[in-house]
């Protein structure tokens, strides 16, 4: 039998730098893996934060125009069952793709929630991007509130919506597909 | 005793302080990951586009006070309260009181609490409108 023993310092050592770089190598891949439902709230932030600003810009009123009484948001609120379905639409759709070069695949649905007189919500189906909301998007829900004045004639009176000063909910599912 | 080489130890020595250092870099970049997951989380979490629009609207009603009946007062807080208690899982309270003189401006002080489960907001201010 082969007696030498020199040398073990060598091999000790070259264990211990494998152990390490097995290490290194398991630490760098399960970083990788992470990073996908990571990445997902931080799109989701992302969208969330394009839409609540989106809503912010069209409910801020000119302050350079003294008789102007609404806010382009809530011309389109108290005109919910004529012209403000389709302008909002347009408005919403101009105003998140502007944050990109192109135009952008977001696409969103809006509701609009009232109280009626006996303290009961309901649901007025407002708007919708062109592509329709199938339930299985990974949607993320933006709402502001917008305040309607007790003139506003173009309102669904029919389904309960009471004719005096209120506030109602606006929500807005956004996805990208 | 084995007889021992001591040359090249330096060598040696060097090999072993790179591969740690990669170690803690690769620690770095499995970190940045986490990193990016808890703050996105963290903004998600917390309502700040909620509160600021439940303040502007509330302002918004101030601001046409003098166009509307007392009445108004509890309707917009009927509204807001049970809007958000069935859509946004808060609980939102209010009150405007009557305006008070400060330094020759007319200023409504306000009271606004808000509360979804784990933020809670509480602020007391005085609103001043033009042209009362």
């Amino acid at each position: 039998m082969v007696d030498r023993i020199e040398g073990q310092f060598y091999t000790m050592e070259g264990i211990a730098a494998a152990v390490l770089m097995v290490l290194t190598a398991y630490l760098v891949l399960s970083g990788t893996t992470m990073y996908t439902p990571g990445d997902t709230h931080i799109i989701d932030m992302q969208l969330e934060q394009v839409g609540s600003d989106a809503l912010k810009v069209m409910d801020t009123k000119n302050i350079d125009s003294t008789n102007e009484t609404f806010s382009y948001l809530e011309s389109y609120v108290r005109n919910m069952t004529t012209t403000g379905k389709n302008d909002f639409k347009t408005e919403f759709k101009r105003i998140i793709d502007i944050s990109s070069a192109y135009p952008d695949n977001i696409h969103f649905k809006a509701d609009i929630y009232y109280r009626l007189t006996n303290d009961t919500i309901k649901k007025f189906d407002f708007t919708e991007s062109d592509r329709k909301f199938s339930g299985n998007e990974n949607a993320v829900r933006v709402s502001r509130w917008v305040f309607v004045d007790k003139a506003a004639t173009n309102v669904p009176s029919a389904d309960g919506f009471r004719d005096n000063n209120q506030t109602v909910l606006l929500e807005v599912l956004l996805w990208r597909g | 005793m084995e007889r021992l080489n001591e040359s090249g130890q330096w060598i040696v020595l060097m090999g072993i302080l790179v591969s740690i250092g990669l170690f803690f870099l690769a620690f770095v970049i499995n970190q940045s990951a986490l990193v990016g997951q808890t703050t996105a989380e963290g903004v998600l979490e917390f309502p700040k586009n909620e509160i600021q629009d439940t303040r502007s609207e509330i302002f918004r009603w101030v601001s046409v006070w003098k166009q509307l009946q007392a009445s108004d007062n509890t309707t917009c807080l009927s509204d807001m309260a049970t809007l958000a208690r069935y859509r946004r899982n808060a609980e939102i309270w209010f009150i405007v009181k009557p305006e008070v003189e400060v330094s020759g401006n007319m200023y409504y002080p306000i009271t606004i609490h808000y509360n979804n489960g784990v933020t809670e907001y509480d602020e007391t201010l005085t609103y001043f409108v033009s042209g009362i």
